[in-house]
């Protein structure tokens, strides 16, 4: 029934697929089998025992318990603050909706290190609250939630806003209780979205590591961080690595058993569109729990980024500019080797790089995917998805014990930066891309053909419109993932060539109040960057649904 | 002319259309008549050159389509829910198929027939809205304009007033057959409302299982039923084994009298339900079980003693209650009897 779908040739496929295919073997590949080689393999052959002292030593058993435990904790802790938040916005209709969705969505955009900063400044030991909860777990939890806020709101926000509310109704009119219609009738139809939710939550939360190097304590490190402190501090590289298997070895385990549960979990239930189901709320009882659970949400979204611009303008004595001027001088006692507003200049040439090859390979990779079924464009998406998966902090490592030495030697080469961000983009584009030119529906090329169009010009009026925004689409993600990428770039980063998350970090271990609001106001800038990126990505995009 | 001969289609192993023989004269109006799944949409298809047909030949004028591209037919298919373009507005959508075909038109020659077909289906001057703003009738005409533009051989319509709510569906038959006649348009038109394809056409094809079931002027269709699936899909439910002799026919219900029409024999018959009127000399004797009220008429279900019970059409007053006996004769005019094999005489 399928005719008019253009298909690629395999040749063709093969052709598109081949720069994508060795960009991820040379960038992606050989550093984590570096990361293996070097850990794995010693002088003396395979080192074995040295793998096991590592992985089972008091230390490291710490560390992966607290990597879990805190990762459970922020799951659920994102869920129950955020089911009520996707109720309203999935029932409900009201005045500035569009408004509040779009800055719930913001922190998820964020870069890891401003929504650090934003902690920081509202709970940290600068607090204008008087709140100094830096180093505990609390920062972290709450860090957490906020970031991962907007992915429960809006994945099930999402399929709760095309449930038939009439399902409920009905149980309701046949005896059911508000809070049974809900536990017997709606729930079991949001549980995949959830459990979808909570997994995705579950794996940044795993993999968190700028919120918790920021923020937390000695005694609260989560493996990524580890492996960060043993190559930088201890140079260690051998237990580094061991410890980066691990990573890998519980990450791919965690990706299975998503790919597994999204499987099984195929929605079921009617779904309607979104426009029939919400309504104004009527009558106090629903009015105030808009209103409460609307102002809530603003609290927990707002507040941290408000206070975060209030810090970069509070110096010693009252609010000045000081730390937007001095982000234009190399301080005396600055841990950064250039003026901290040089780190604004590399990023955005680095992250404009990165727009090109990124959105260029990804490009590639996304119309053999879209344009093929079957298991190459199967196992090619799968692929690409790898890096997203691998924690940013083993592929920069992966990155330093592979390509500073022949056959690849870049480590002078000021690529090596953008190298990987676009390594980090690409799924992003693939993801934006390959669910726009697959929504074309086939009966549209048909009545092109049958209204005369040759297949050449089906392609050319039908996709390539589409396609087009695909492009814009995906290069304004690449464009903002360079921006705010904080694990890889902190290892490969040279001293003279910081990013600005890089150059944040830096002034934050810095001394003085001036030093930490230089941190907040670069902070704000890279939070207005990305968020610029961001809008008009959502400008583009339209009302499609978000995929991860 | 169209012309398809013995054309079968399949879907894996599953026949779609079988033996399917078909002609459409130019400027003739043609309907395709038949339940869900009897394969009306994929003929369109083959036709259009959406699909390839797994055996006989589609030709136009003589000259074999096999070889022919979707674009090159020259034909016009509008969509079941339309497949408007999203991306573009009104305009837009009208004048793609102008743009497709007409390479040397000038963009006024564009303008001015995109002006004079939008306002031909009723909707002058809506160029610029947007196609998912419209209601589903405006986007029925949008799609109807946009099929008719290029001025299409052959236009071919697939359930086009589908997802209509039913006063626009019983409107837009008339408007629908001036248009083709207007523009003398050839015209294949699918639909599952046997209303609507008597209505629409000079002539309907049933469909069944994907083999023709019938095909005839609607008006013979209608009084003379061809088999016993069409006479039920029209909505005739008294259908009957009848012994025939002397113009007299011995029913289930009772014995009427039949025309000179009806051969003598073991005979299928189907009384049409306006065909009986009150009389107590009458043969047919039950009591009223159902009524439905239907503004000029009241559909009656009778129970008649050891017999199926019959459908019938009162028009007359006072109009019969629940639970009314009622002693009837039958028109003989309105008793047909049903060919034993399938097809109709062509």
């Amino acid at each position: 029934m399928d005719g008019h779908r253009p298909a690629l040739s395999g040749r063709t496929a093969l052709l598109l697929s081949a720069a994508p295919l060795i960009f991820l073997g040379v960038f992606f590949v050989w550093p984590v089998a570096s990361i293996v080689l070097t850990g794995a393999v010693g002088p003396g052959g395979i080192r074995s025992s040295e793998l096991i002292d590592t992985w089972l030593s008091p230390h490291t058993r710490a560390v992966v318990w607290f990597t879990l435990w805190q990762a459970v904790i922020s799951t659920v802790l994102t869920v129950l603050v955020a089911l009520p938040g996707a109720y309203v916005m999935a029932r409900y209709e009201f005045r500035g909706k569009r408004l509040v969705r779009a800055l719930a969505t913001i922190p998820f955009v964020l870069p890891t290190v401003v929504v650090a900063s934003a902690f920081l400044a509202l709970l940290g030991p600068r607090s204008p609250i008087g709140v100094d909860l830096a180093g505990s777990i609390w920062a972290i939890l709450l860090a957490h939630v906020f970031y991962n806020y907007a992915v429960v709101l809006r994945l099930v926000g999402g399929v709760w806003s095309r449930l038939d509310p009439r399902t409920e109704e009905a149980a309701r009119v046949l005896g059911a209780s508000r809070w049974r219609a809900f536990r017997e009738v709606t729930l079991p139809q949001l549980r995949p979205a959830i459990i979808s939710a909570s997994s995705i939550v579950f794996l940044f939360t795993f993999t968190s590591f700028g919120v918790i190097l920021l923020l937390g304590g000695q005694g609260t490190a989560t493996l990524e961080v580890d492996i960060y402190r043993t190559t930088a501090e201890l140079l260690d590289l051998p237990a580094a690595a061991a410890l980066a298997i691990l990573q890998v070895v519980g990450v791919f385990a965690l990706l299975v058993l998503y790919a597994r549960t999204q499987e099984r979990l195929a929605v079921t239930g009617r779904l309607r569109a979104a426009a029939d189901v919400a309504r104004p709320p009527s009558g106090r009882r629903a009015k105030a729990i808009v209103a409460a659970t609307v102002g809530s949400m603003l609290v927990l979204l707002v507040v941290p980024l408000a206070v975060l611009v209030e810090r970069s303008f509070a110096g010693d004595g009252g609010y000045s500019l000081a730390a937007y001027q001095g982000l234009f001088t190399v301080g005396s006692q600055s841990g950064l080797f250039v003026a901290p507003i040089q780190a604004v200049t590399n990023s955005l040439g680095f992250a404009l790089f990165v727009m090109l090859l990124a959105t260029a390979l990804g490009l590639l990779a996304a119309a053999v995917i879209a344009y093929r079924t079957g298991w190459l464009s199967r196992g090619f998406d799968a692929l690409l998805m790898l890096p997203l998966g691998t924690s940013a902090v083993t592929l920069g490592f992966g990155f330093i014990v592979a390509l500073d030495r022949p056959p690849i030697d870049l480590r002078t080469s000021p690529l090596l930066i953008p190298l990987a961000h676009t390594l980090v983009a690409i799924p992003f584009v693939v993801r934006a891309t390959v669910p726009l030119i697959r929504s074309i529906e086939p009966r549209l090329r048909e009545a092109a053909a049958v209204l005369g169009a040759s297949p050449r010009r089906v392609w050319r009026e039908i996709d390539g419109p589409v396609i087009v925004r695909a492009v814009l689409i995906g290069s304004g993600f690449a464009f903002a993932v360079s921006l705010g990428e904080f694990g890889a770039t902190l290892f490969i980063a040279r001293p003279d060539t910081p990013t600005v998350p890089v150059a944040i970090y830096r002034l934050l271990g810095l001394p003085g109040t001036l030093n930490f609001a230089e941190a907040m106001a670069m902070s704000a800038i890279l939070m207005v960057l990305t968020g610029g990126a961001i809008l008009v990505i959502e400008r583009l995009r339209g009302n499609e649904a978000v995929s991860f | 002319m169209l012309e398809l001969v013995n054309v079968s289609a399949r879907f894996g192993d599953r026949p779609v259309l079988t033996d399917i023989d078909l002609s459409v004269a130019e400027g003739e109006l043609v309907s395709v008549l038949g339940p869900s799944g009897a394969g009306k949409t994929t003929l369109l298809r083959l036709i259009a050159g959406l699909e390839a047909p797994s055996g006989g030949r589609i030709s136009w004028d003589g000259r074999d389509l096999a070889g022919v591209a979707v674009h090159e037919r020259s034909f016009g298919l509008m969509f079941q829910d339309y497949a408007l373009f999203p991306h573009r507005d009104v305009f837009d959508n009208v004048a793609f198929g102008l743009r497709m075909r007409g390479e040397g038109a000038t963009a006024g020659a564009v303008r001015a027939r995109v002006e004079e077909v939008l306002a031909l289906v009723g909707l002058p001057g809506m160029e610029h809205r947007s196609v998912d703003r419209l209601s589903g009738g405006e986007q029925q005409r949008v799609a109807l304009a946009r099929a008719i533009a290029p001025s299409p051989r052959l236009l071919m319509l697939d359930e086009p007033l589908g997802s209509l709510d039913r006063g626009l569906r019983e409107r837009l038959p008339f408007e629908l057959r001036s248009i083709f006649r207007q523009l003398g348009l050839t015209v294949l038109y699918v639909t599952h409302d046997q209303e609507e394809a008597l209505g629409v056409a000079d002539r309907t094809v049933v469909l069944h299982d994907g083999r023709i079931e019938a095909d005839a002027a609607p008006e013979a269709l209608w009084l003379t039923p061809p088999t016993e699936f069409v006479a039920r899909f029209l909505g005739f439910e008294n259908i009957c084994l009848a012994t025939v002799a002397a113009r007299i026919a011995t029913t289930p219900w009772g014995v009427i009298s039949v025309s000179a029409e009806v051969a003598p024999g073991r005979q299928r018959l189907v009384i049409h339900p306006d065909a009986f009127s009150p009389d107590p000399s009458g043969s047919i004797r039950g009591t009223v079980s159902a009524r439905i009220f239907r503004g000029d008429h009241v559909r009656v279900r009778l129970d008649v003693p050891n017999a199926p019970p019959l459908e019938l059409d009162a028009r007359w007053v006072p109009l019969p209650a629940l639970g009314d006996a009622l002693t009837l004769t039958v028109d003989p005019a309105g008793v047909v009897s049903l060919p034993e094999a399938g097809m109709l005489p062509r």
